[in-house]
């Protein structure tokens, strides 16, 4: 249950079978291919360019009909279409012949035809609808269009004027020009329409006026009616395209019923595009061409057993792949614990020699969304909808693990809601007794309780981590890798956080039991050791101390007596320092008093060792390890990083709470139970039920839907963060296999 | 980091964020090297119509046959392109800052048009803020005053130094000089680091093109004084100074700048290349503007799709026109300036 | 301090420190949500199919508001508020329960304000590439840990405070 092993398969095939060993290739889907043409610098095997073409000419003509249908379709209303796609269900028959089953260039001229009479009825009707915009302003022009005409002596003009300079114009033209005259056709708050006639002889004098004032002309050519007149024909115009539109849509929803061939076939296209493609991952030569490629170790014989039938043709190598390939990801988990692959994936699949840490994270993960959600109620809601999506929708199969992974934090919410007696968030007076019962621990009444629970919880899975980084280490076989750090480090972690909560009881409880004073001072002791065994191991000081031991009995050896001395000197006083470093430890926490000699000791020792350059190696690692026990202070961190788990328990519980508040006291407010039967009663239940609407309304959108993003994150961020950082990198690749990979198609038998 | 605490930030998501997001998402769909490889290995101008046709370029280069119709499409283009910038992006002087060079180069062909009845090589652009027809009318009549600021003063002046001089260069020189000035304006007056630095990197450019393309037509110091552009990064006084200097000191002065590489490109044993100098420009550009794309939130994002999709249409046009005029597949490559993505 | 104590009864003290906390959460959280719906708004024009990946991401600087909420819905559980003895409450007792609600009212103003800041930083990584939600999702998760701490540390503050009581 891990990450499962592949093996490298060299194949090498005669060009004669390419064309049925790679679509066969591509139907079995075991082979992830490997791009030749980067590792070789041989001549690759050419992409036959014309297919190529005529194939994505193809493939864009029937992504347009695609497109195109797509308009006339009846939307999907609702988030849970938005989010979720639905899939075609289609046989693999249907599949490899769809080619034949439809007609598809006489639909695609069908298409493109009705496209371009619909563009141009549209544009029609746009021009149309903006010509009617213009005119409508001067409905109340009671002239012929074609009437407004200059005489031999008269002008006549149609102008807009902004509103505001309306009253100023008319009085100027007034003073200035008595004979001419001025009718306002129509007034609107910003524009202004009027129509003027004036003597022609005056116009020079007349257009500077009219520039002052912004009077823009306005001149209908292409109409003659009245304004009134021309627009009822407009607007009958409309009308007839409309309807032409309509006939036109129709016609295309006629075309719908070809959507899923119209899917099929651009699924089926896309293969053969993605099959032409991957020629250009091969290498080749005259007569034959070669490709590399990963497969599954489980599918090894199958792909062998595929090979026999062109066993003339083909040869096929199998390897294991060297130690410094990188094979490509692919896990397998039992379908119990696959719903989690969802946040290993998520974080980034693992390398190929580590731990698939999805056994590991699945039950922390499923107990702390439980702890986070923590409601009968919400977890039946979440567990039906979430099953019932995976098992009813077609979705693609990283949807339906993501959904299995909520159904599954549903049921651990009815679990931890049972044991903390949480019902929608209703009050424990109105739970029956066998519930109340089932309850170990109510949060609210117990806070510190449960507060404690959230951080042994955290201590529980940090360690865990830890264990688990050792483990890997020890597969890979680096044994003292795991001794010096993660041992060296979980046995401090444990005394730290025993003497920790015995020095705080000390504090805290006023009459201190005396088996806490009996097992204080050696867990004291146990801290100090363990410290003294991160500076020492983390630093790998021992190691450096033995290397520069080995190394003086080389140079004694050599009789170099110069360098041999210098050594002895530096190995003299960094263990002087050490040892005295070590016996400061000691006595300080054994309590008893320290020698005032020792500090004085080290120091003297430290500036020696710093002084003289050959020790100076062995105080690297002294304080490199003195920094590591430094870092065990992110401990701390990350284990009260886990106290998140009682806030989000307690945020959905007192929302619910609150909301059931709300009913509550309109019960007792208007105390309706008692006259339930009055008009007034009636009133006041319909009331009662608008409101029982609102507040479920409130719990399965804010709260439920709300609550459920904090139920997914933070527990996935522990995983991430606190988890996570004791022993995982991730960095491996996904295992893509070259197969008929479809987004929209899910084949049935 | 400057602005961590700084009240900016605060606003800048309420302001920019429908902005940002929609360009988020146009810029993954910016043309691929991969397609441009496409577009450079198709053998006639109709498939690589097909190939484009899948692209946001498709409804505009339907049916183009000629030259100019590939011109005047791609014009459309990225008038679309500054629509967009308009509408998502509050500050009306961004859109301006892409518009200014095209009314410049307008208003230079038409003064040239109009004195030395010059025909303009190019049609007149669109995508200035001005409305070509009208501008031309003004300058024919010589209705000056009614062209609106900032354009108004500059093209008084050039038309007053060149009818003094006789000399169609100041027009040029002083065109380009108030078309660099209002640009850093802009920049300063956006307050934003970013567009300054970019304002500041077009005008080192430019006056290195100056400086080496005097240095090749051997013209003299004083035109130098007149042309250099200010507000450079490299101060236009330590140009003047090495002038007559041999070109190591040019590479000396820009040592530590990260023109190097562009002049070591250029100059090769003692020799001036100008030929590949506006590509690796623009490449240059095009290199810092592409740190928009670590910017979660601002202006910058915006103004970097822009300066990419100038650049994608330059490549374009390149490409296209290329494939008209048969020019050979190699030479094309190596005209085809740097991808955003 | 004691006339400043004295300037608001227990009552009034224990209310200011509950709307405090809820009006703190809810200004926070609106704001950041402000922040990342613009820009979901602007990836979502460009490609509807983002919606569903946008959701969660514009929900994250929700929780401060709730988190405001239960503050306050914490003070009126445990001071009977509802009940009717909120008139009784001591003074110095008000106060205290206004102090505990201190740090939800500031912490997750500003957390939810810079939660929407991250968020934004966060979006185009679900623009770009879809199936990165989920890592798009942790980042701004991060900023949560101090709203959630300081919930924490108020309802401590508000147990030790009703235990004071006695």
């Amino acid at each position: 249950m891990a990450v499962a092993k592949v093996k490298k398969a060299f194949i090498i095939s005669h060009h004669s079978i390419k064309n049925s060993f790679l679509k066969e290739l591509q139907e079995s889907g075991f082979l992830q291919v490997i791009n030749l043409r980067e590792k070789l610098e041989e001549e690759r095997e050419e992409v036959p360019l014309e297919e190529l073409r005529s194939l994505n000419l193809t493939f864009s003509k029937v992504q347009f009909i695609h497109d195109f249908l797509k308009n006339f379709e009846e939307k999907k209303k609702g988030l849970l279409a938005s989010l979720i796609k639905e899939k075609f269900k289609v046989t693999w028959d249907e599949f490899e012949k769809i080619e034949e089953k439809i007609d598809f260039n006489k639909i695609y001229q069908e298409c493109e035809l009705l496209d371009f009479n619909l563009t141009h009825l549209s544009n029609q009707i746009n021009y149309l609808k903006a010509s009617r915009e213009n005119l409508l302003p001067w409905i109340t022009l009671k002239l012929k269009l074609a009437e407004i005409k200059e005489t031999k002596r008269v002008g006549i003009i149609l102008g807009v004027l902004p509103s505001a300079s309306l009253s100023a114009f008319q009085q100027e033209l007034e003073e200035t020009f008595p004979d001419s005259s001025l009718g306002v056709i129509n007034e609107e708050p910003q524009n202004t329409y009027i129509l003027l006639f004036y003597y022609k002889e005056i116009y020079n004098d007349l257009a500077p006026l009219m520039a002052k004032y912004g009077l823009r002309l306005v001149s209908f050519p292409h109409f003659e009616q009245t304004p009134q007149e021309e627009i009822l024909k407009i607007e009958e115009k409309i009308e007839k395209l409309e309807q032409e539109k309509e006939k036109l849509i129709a016609k295309a929803r006629n075309l719908l019923y070809l959507k899923k061939d119209i899917i099929v076939l651009q699924e089926y296209i896309n293969s053969r595009i993605k099959r032409l493609e991957v020629e250009s991952n091969f290498a080749r030569t005259k007569e034959t061409f070669m490709l590399e490629g990963w497969v599954l170790e489980e599918n090894e014989n199958a792909l062998r057993q595929m090979m026999e039938k062109y066993s003339h043709e083909v040869d096929l190598t199998l390897l294991e792949p060297a130690e410094d390939e990188k094979p490509p990801i692919f896990l397998k988990n039992s379908p119990i614990i696959q719903p989690f692959e969802t946040l290993t994936r998520l974080f980034g699949m693992p390398d190929y020699r580590e731990l698939d840490p999805t056994p590991y994270l699945a039950p922390f993960f499923f107990l702390f969304f439980g702890i986070c959600l923590g409601d009968v109620g919400y977890g039946v809601l979440l567990t039906m909808a979430c099953w019932w999506m995976a098992k009813k929708l077609e979705v693609s199969e990283n949807v339906k693990r993501g959904l299995l992974l909520f159904a599954y934090g549903g049921i651990a919410s009815i679990i931890v809601g049972v044991l903390t007696g949480s019902y929608f968030g209703l009050d424990a007076k109105y739970l029956p007794a066998f519930l109340k019962r089932a309850v170990i621990i109510w949060p609210l009444d117990n806070l510190t309780t449960f507060l404690l629970m959230t951080i042994a919880l955290g201590i529980i899975q940090v360690s865990f981590g830890i264990i688990l980084a050792a483990v890997n280490n020890i597969r890979n076989g680096q044994f003292s890798k795991a001794i010096y750090d993660q041992v060296t480090t979980i046995l401090f972690l444990w005394a730290a956080l025993s003497t920790l909560t015995l020095a705080l009881t000390e504090v805290m409880v006023r009459v201190t039991p005396p088996w806490v004073e009996s097992i204080f001072s050696p867990s004291l002791k146990a801290l100090g050791a363990t410290m003294l065994g991160i500076v020492f191991f983390h630093g790998r000081y021992f190691n450096r101390f033995f290397e520069s031991f080995g190394n003086l009995f080389e140079l004694i050896k050599k009789k170099e007596l110069m360098e041999g001395a210098k050594k002895l000197i530096a190995f003299i006083v960094s263990t002087l320092f050490t040892f005295s470093v070590i016996g400061w430890v000691v006595t300080f926490f054994t309590f008893k008093n320290i020698h005032p000699n020792l500090g004085k000791l080290i120091l003297v020792s430290f500036l020696l060792a710093f002084l003289f350059k050959p020790s100076r190696q062995l105080l690297v690692s002294f304080f490199s390890g003195l920094y590591s026990l430094y870092n065990m202070s992110r401990y701390i961190g990350n284990i009260l990083s886990y106290v998140r788990l009682l806030a989000l328990g307690l945020a959905t519980g007192l929302i619910a709470g609150a909301l059931n508040l709300l009913v509550e006291i309109f019960i007792q407010q208007t105390g309706f139970h008692n006259y339930i039967f009055s008009i007034k009663g009636v009133v006041v239940l319909l009331m009662f039920l608008v409101l029982l609407s609102i507040i479920i309304f409130f719990h399965l959108i804010i709260n439920l839907g709300m609550g459920l993003i904090g139920c997914f994150v933070h527990p996935a961020r522990l995983q991430f963060v606190e988890f996570f950082s004791q022993f995982y990198f991730d960095g491996g690749r996904k295992f893509e296999p070259f197969a008929i990979q479809t987004k929209h198609l899910v084949f049935k038998e | 980091m400057k602005h961590l605490l700084s009240f900016r930030q605060f606003i800048e998501p309420i302001k920019y964020g429908v902005g940002v997001g929609r360009v988020k998402v146009l810029e993954t769909k910016l043309l691929s090297c991969h397609q441009l490889e496409r577009l450079v290995e198709a053998d006639d101008l109709e498939e690589q119509l097909r190939i484009l046709a899948e692209t946001g370029y498709g409804e505009f280069l339907e049916d183009v046959k000629t030259f100019s119709e590939v011109e005047e499409a791609l014009e459309n283009y990225l008038k679309k392109v500054f629509l967009f910038l308009s509408e998502v992006c509050p500050d009306e002087k961004a859109l301006q800052f892409f518009q200014l060079k095209y009314d410049f180069q307008n208003i230079k062909a038409m003064i040239k048009e109009k004195y030395l009845q010059e025909l303009p090589d190019d049609p007149f652009s669109q995508l200035g803020f001005l409305e070509v027809e009208e501008l031309r009318n003004l300058i024919k009549k010589g209705n000056y005053q009614e062209i609106p600021e900032p354009y108004k003063t500059p093209t008084i002046k050039a038309i007053k130094q060149f009818e003094e001089k006789n000399d169609p260069q100041e027009i040029d020189i002083i065109l380009d000089q108030a078309l660099f000035e209002e640009l850093f304006s802009i920049a300063s007056f956006l307050k934003n680091d970013y567009l300054e630095n970019i304002v500041k990197m077009m005008i080192d450019l430019a006056n290195l093109k100056i400086f080496l393309r005097a240095k090749k037509l051997k013209r003299g110091r004083d035109f130098l004084e007149k042309a250099f552009l200010e507000n450079g990064q490299v101060k236009k006084e330590n140009l003047l100074e090495i002038f007559h200097e041999p070109l190591d000191a040019l590479i000396s002065l820009f040592e530590a700048t990260p023109y190097r590489k562009i002049l070591l490109n250029i100059i090769s044993y003692g020799k001036v290349d100008l030929d590949f100098f506006d590509k690796l420009a623009d490449d240059f550009i095009l290199e810092f503007a592409k740190k928009a794309k670590l910017i979660a939130i601002g202006i910058e994002p915006l103004i970097g799709y822009v300066i990419a999709k100038e650049n994608e249409v330059n490549i374009l046009r390149l490409i296209l026109i290329g494939r008209i005029e048969k020019v050979p597949k190699d030479k094309l490559r190596g005209r085809i300036r740097e991808l955003y993505a | 301090m004691e006339s400043f104590i004295n300037a608001l009864s227990g009552f009034h003290w224990a209310l200011l420190g509950a709307a405090a906390a809820c009006i703190g959460g809810g200004i926070g959280s609106a704001i950041g949500i402000t922040y990342i719906a613009n820009v979901a708004g602007g990836i979502i024009t460009e490609d509807p199919d983002k919606f569903g990946p946008m959701l969660p991401l514009v929900g994250i600087p929700g929780t401060q508001g709730i988190y405001g909420f239960i503050t306050a819905v914490l003070v009126t559980v445990f001071f009977g508020l509802l009940g009717g003895s909120g008139p009784k409450l001591p003074t110095v007792v008000g106060f205290q329960v206004f102090l505990a609600c201190m740090p939800v009212a500031f912490n997750c103003c500003v957390s939810a304000i810079y939660q929407g800041l991250t968020s934004v930083g966060a979006a185009p990584m679900i623009a770009k590439r879809t199936e990165e939600a989920g890592k798009a999702l942790i980042l701004p998760a991060l900023v949560e840990t101090y709203a959630v701490l300081s919930l924490i540390a108020t309802i401590l503050l508000l147990l030790s405070v009703k235990a004071g009581m006695g």
